[in-house]
């Protein structure tokens, strides 16, 4: 019984240390922040962005191909592992779907941000065309939500009725998770709704997550503009997903995993794995890379030659090649070797990733927008170039900590590594601890 | 000199009313503005003729037309005797067009015009004459060793060919007309041009307007108009009834309403039945 209850002891969800609050009231305020710089956009309108004619998707659209991105790999990761039934999955399976869920979350506000006018939101639905992408992603945005919302929400039920019973001292708590745990008993029944549960979503969310990152990527490339229309799109942005995704994973449990000492339970030979992994969808997006950026180098009329050459070795040369290498090569180089993909390495890695992931998606965006077919003409000279405005930053900003948030509040409340299949894998059931004391 | 002072500031006084009754009305008449009126005759085949009258003056900026000026149409019978004909108001774009009554409309060799803008408001008194004589242009389509010609003749009061005028060949477009051939053909010793149709011209229904033109100072502006059912007619492209990627929401083609329907409804039934072994769950 003794084992039994330190393990719900050590899995359950603990209240934050002093750095735990500190972080927590930074993301906060840095929400704060954003939400503050949001609400004077709102009444000023998008003069106070520095988006204007040219470049109308600036680095609201780039965050949120970002969070798209993210929220790939996290869903799609958990359901191929659960599918594979691979045993080393436990503890990170809810990690990754904490991440999606607060990642699709933050892409649908990401959204709404961008648009000049948000009261007109239902727009989108009552004059909805299904020939539109813009509608395809609408449709597809809340589909996603639901589904990740319910991958994490069912196989977290076991866990909840533990907590309930582990939080019986804390009434007010406990009933919360009671509400939560919907009377979950473990009865067979139960049991078996569940597995089947598992597997419809598991199997659910693969499609999906492909069609998410699809229409995404046919949200730039159904347009007729350089660097954009490409048939190669969906699957560049499908394998740039799993890179981000894979990175944002191996960095958040590693920071789990220190904050909590899970050191028992996620295991080098996890970062190990995950780091096989993350080079190899590396490989496979720097496979995509070469096929989007040599051959219209090889083909490419006037103007794609002027964005290529500017992004080889003009104005967006250094972003350009930081993505490239410290994104894709540095990568690839590292995690290569066994002592690569230690955690140290894999974390740095994995930061590293994450950041050049989103300026790749910054420069997906904003060059394209600089090179319509018929030149800039008659409009001020700071309409040339595009960097994002104060009022930008701070509204990215608040995005990216509330996303950091939602992860935070749920680590908090939920515990991060599955406690009743972790019990189940070290035949640790409650009924058998009595049986042994008996 | 008390009474002196008196009488000259009674002066004063009455010549600065004067000046205010009277300076306006001075100034009233010197602001009207002269118009400048442009007259020209024309005839279409089959159509009555018409004296069209343009007018403008200048304004505060450039050239500006004479909106609503009636100007007075009169036939000059002799030197010093007018006939009144009637009384045309300019348009916004300072045009009118009068209609010439068909008795006026003789076979006499030569017509004399005036128009006149007398007693306005805003306008100074002018007047423009015009002096033409008649003529008649007739225009067909024919065909010769499977070419296509518009064949015109131009004839007198009298019925004698006119040689040596310009005739303009012209088919209507949707916008203007366009011109056939060269800019414009002289009339032989019939009165007559032959003009090559060389490209099939393309047109919604079949049928082309043609239109001959003579601008002459002499004979005014004649034309002969006519349709001739030989245009290539185009197939209608238009989409806007059709179910295309760019129709609005109603017109969605077919194949996308139910593949993407079909997509949707697949995912959703499946989360339907998600929720639904949720609340089994609650209830077992």
């Amino acid at each position: 019984m003794a084992k039994y209850q330190n393990l719900i002891e050590e899995l359950a969800p603990r209240k934050f240390s002093r750095l735990g609050v500190v972080w927590t009231i930074a993301l906060i305020v840095i929400t704060m922040i954003g939400a503050a710089a949001y609400i004077d956009q709102v009444i000023k309108g998008q003069v106070v962005t520095n988006m204007r004619d040219y470049v109308l998707w600036g680095v609201y659209i780039s965050n949120f191909v970002f969070f798209v991105a993210i929220s790939f790999v996290g869903s799609l990761t958990a359901a191929v592992l659960r599918l594979t039934n691979s045993s080393w999955r436990t503890p990170l399976v809810r990690i990754a779907e904490i991440i999606a869920f607060a990642a699709i979350t933050m892409a649908g506000i990401t959204i709404i941000l961008d648009m000049g006018r948000p009261d007109r939101l239902y727009n989108l639905f009552i004059h909805a065309r299904l020939q539109s992408p813009i509608t395809w992603d609408v449709i597809i945005i809340t589909t996603y939500l639901v589904i990740s919302a319910l991958i994490l929400y069912i196989p977290l039920l076991p866990d909840l009725a533990l907590l309930k019973k582990h939080y019986q001292d804390k009434p007010k708590l406990s009933r919360i998770y009671a509400w939560f745990a919907i009377n979950w008993n473990g009865s067979p029944a139960q049991k078996a709704l569940q597995s089947k549960s598992i597997q419809m979503v598991a199997i659910l969310i693969i499609p999906v997550a492909l069609i998410l990152q699809t229409v995404d990527a046919w949200l730039f490339s159904t347009t007729y503009r350089i660097g954009w229309d490409s048939t190669n799109f969906g699957p560049y942005f499908i394998a740039g997903a799993f890179v981000v995704g894979i990175g944002g994973l191996i960095a958040v449990t590693y920071v789990l995993r220190k904050v909590y000492s899970l050191e028992n339970f996620i295991t080098d030979m996890h970062f190990d794995r995950l780091g096989k992994i993350l080079v190899f969808a590396c490989l496979i997006y720097l496979y995509f890379n070469i096929n989007e950026y040599l051959l219209p180098a090889f083909t490419a009329p006037k103007a794609e030659q002027a964005h290529l050459e500017e992004m080889f070795t003009g104005h967006y040369a250094p972003l350009f090649w930081f993505v490239t290498i410290g994104g894709l090569i540095v990568p690839i180089i590292v995690l290569l070797f066994k002592k690569g993909r230690k955690p140290v390495p894999m974390f740095i890695i994995a930061v590293l990733v994450v950041v050049t992931s989103w300026w790749k998606r910054y420069i997906i965006v904003v060059p394209a927008l600089l090179h319509p077919f018929l030149p800039i003409q008659g409009v001020p000279e700071s309409w040339h170039s595009y960097f994002p405005s104060l009022h930008e930053w701070a509204i990215v900003s608040g995005t990216l900590a509330m996303a950091l948030l939602i992860i935070t509040i749920l680590v908090r409340y939920v515990p991060i590594i599955p406690i009743q299949r972790t019990m189940e894998e070290q035949g640790l059931t409650e009924a058998n601890e009595n049986d042994k004391k008996s | 000199m008390k009474a002196n002072l008196k009488a000259r500031f009674a002066a004063l006084i009455l010549f600065g009313f004067c000046s205010l009754i009277f300076i306006p009305q001075v100034n009233a008449q010197d602001e009207k503005a002269k118009p400048r009126l442009s007259v020209e005759y024309h005839k279409t085949t089959g159509e009555p003729a018409s004296i069209f009258v343009k007018g403008k003056f200048k304004g505060e900026d450039g050239y500006e037309p004479t909106v609503n000026l009636d100007v007075n149409i009169y036939k000059v019978i002799t030197e010093d005797s007018l006939a009144f004909l009637g009384t045309v108001t300019t348009n916004a774009k300072g045009e009118a067009n009068y209609t010439l009554p068909e008795e006026q409309n003789d076979t006499a060799l030569e017509h004399y015009y005036v128009v006149k803008v007398e007693d306005n408001d805003k306008f100074k008194d002018a007047d423009s004459d015009l002096m033409f004589m008649d003529a008649s242009l007739t225009a067909e389509i024919i065909e010769e060793d499977s070419i296509k010609y518009v064949v015109a003749q131009l004839l007198d009061a009298d019925g004698n060919p006119i040689e040596g005028q310009s005739l303009k060949v012209k088919v209507r477009r949707l916008f203007a007309p366009l011109t056939i051939g060269e800019s414009s053909y002289d009339t032989d010793e019939d009165g007559s041009i032959m003009v090559e149709i060389e490209d099939p011209i393309p047109s919604k229904s079949g049928v082309l307007t043609f239109e001959v033109v003579l601008e002459s100072d002499d004979y005014g502006i004649v034309k002969a108009v006519f349709d001739a059912p030989i245009g290539v007619v185009i197939a209608d492209l238009d989409t806007f009834d059709k179910r295309t990627m760019w129709s609005p929401p109603g017109k969605t083609p077919l194949f996308l309403f139910v593949f993407a329907n079909i997509i949707i409804l697949g995912i959703w039934i499946v989360i339907v039945l998600l929720i639904r072994n949720i609340i089994k769950i609650k209830k077992s």
